[in-house]
């Protein structure tokens, strides 16, 4: 079962296939509270992915479940959500595990026997 | 553009009715809001159309105890290993069933070469359609009967217990009755035939003999209950393999979607039902037998459709449910 315990330990992993959308859902939401619409924008912007609305709100959901974002709330139909800090730790576990294999990757492609 | 905003809203909150009550009340207005941008900025996109209604599907089984948890791959595959045999155990089963559909007036028949091309047709859509009722009464509700159940068996409520009992009924019912409409079809196209006339509830314990007899004492001719006839074998193939490729679709769905903790925590109490469910299998067992002497007085298979067929579905997707609930709930207490 997922718990909120073992969603700090496996950064963002426990999400199974959501967790490249989290990913891109977290970072749009560290640069400020969003609501759906505003966040779809956002991550096509960003990172050019465009994220369907059904995807965008089954990851919602599972963040929200597991306590890494929050809802507001808000007077008209449109709700934003806000990261919360353990969302915020997340976040920064996740990014730091694929910055490591980001350095090794680009460092051995320098590395890389030059092809004439 | 009033009119294109006025259509885009109309069309978001048709889109928003694929997902359940549940998850409208707490995502659906922000949603349809935003679907309405998304199809003010993009008026016509397939892709989305699709995501949509799949999460809407999604929402609708995960909201019915199906989904909603990350299950590790090794428990997913365990899960689906254990079903796999048992929906193999479940398809010998109804490999024999539908082949007994073969008998007398071949009602069910996906290449069945005899009759007019009418009856062709016929066989081919009741065929399906009966698949298909089967297939969702058994994967989608089942569960939660058993669930029901077993609170009901708690609770002592006869209310619950009236009601649980209405879904079996139903399912029989409806078959019996699908096979009676189908009869009445041929009938009227075909002129009458006595042996399309003979339906009732008493066939059950003699049809389940009949499966149990061709089975083991024909192995080799598991296609076709009358082994001269090749080309039966064949139209029996082709129903197999219907049943086969069904039960993939199934078991695929159920391979890909994640077992939710209110399924494990079901899945669980299941356990206390299995001296039930193996006291069904033996009871069906043991009323074949007694059944045999039948054929002295005369009753012949060719006079039956294998009603039977469909209670032993049910009894093996029953027993397919809780060894697969058993494997999951065994790995989710290891963790």
């Amino acid at each position: 079962m997922v718990t909120k315990e073992n969603s700090n330990a496996e950064p963002l992993a426990s999400l199974g296939r959501y967790a490249g959308s989290a990913t891109l859902i977290l970072s749009s939401l560290a640069g400020g509270d969003k609501h759906g619409y505003a966040l779809i924008k956002d991550i096509d912007q960003f990172a050019g992915v465009h994220l369907a609305p059904a995807t965008l709100y089954e990851a919602l959901a599972r963040l929200e479940q597991q306590g890494l974002i929050e809802a507001l709330a808000s007077d008209d139909r449109r709700r934003p959500y806000r990261m919360t800090g353990v969302g915020a730790t997340a976040l920064e576990a996740q990014l730091a595990s694929q910055q490591k294999f980001i350095e090794v990757g680009l460092q051995r492609l320098k590395q890389r026997p030059a092809i004439s | 553009m009033k009119d294109t905003i006025t259509t885009a809203a109309k069309r978001a909150h048709r889109a928003v009715r694929w997902y359940p009550r549940q998850w409208r009340e707490r995502y659906g207005d922000e949603f349809e809001v935003m679907l309405e941008s998304e199809i003010s900025d993009t008026p016509h996109s397939p892709a989305r159309a699709a995501n949509v209604i799949w999460g809407g599907l999604r929402n609708r089984i995960a909201y019915v105890g199906l989904t909603g948890n990350v299950l590790t791959p090794q428990r997913r595959s365990a899960s689906f290993s254990v079903l796999a045999i048992c929906s193999t155990i479940f398809f010998t089963f109804g490999v024999v069933s539908w082949s007994k559909f073969q008998l007398g007036d071949y009602r069910f028949g996906w290449a069945n070469w005899y009759g007019s091309s009418s009856e062709g047709v016929i066989n081919a859509i009741m065929s399906w359609a009966f698949v298909c009722l089967i297939s969702i009464a058994l994967l989608a509700v089942v569960p939660l009967w058993l669930r029901g159940l077993n609170q009901a068996l708690h609770t002592k409520s006869r209310g619950l217990m009236v009601r649980l009992c209405i879904l079996p009924l139903s399912i029989d019912l409806l078959a019996w009755g699908f096979l009676r409409f189908d009869a009445a079809i041929r009938n009227f196209l075909q002129g009458p035939n006595p042996y399309r006339a003979n339906l009732g509830p008493p066939d059950l314990v003699y049809d389940a003999y009949i499966q149990v007899r061709s089975f083991v004492g024909h192995p080799s001719q598991l296609f076709s209950a009358r082994p001269d006839i090749a080309i039966e074998m064949w139209s029996g193939l082709v129903e197999v393999l219907a049943v086969i490729l069904i039960g993939v679709g199934v078991a695929a769905l159920i391979g890909r979607v994640d077992l939710s903790p209110r399924m494990i925590a079901f899945e669980r109490r299941l356990t206390q039902l299995s001296l039930v469910i193996m006291g069904l299998i033996c009871v069906t067992i043991v009323a074949a037998l007694v059944a045999m002497p039948a054929q002295l007085v005369g009753i012949y298979a060719d006079q039956r459709l294998a009603q039977g067929s469909v209670f032993f579905m049910v009894v093996a997707l029953l027993l397919s449910t809780y060894a697969v609930g058993r494997s999951t709930t065994r790995g989710a207490a290891q963790r």
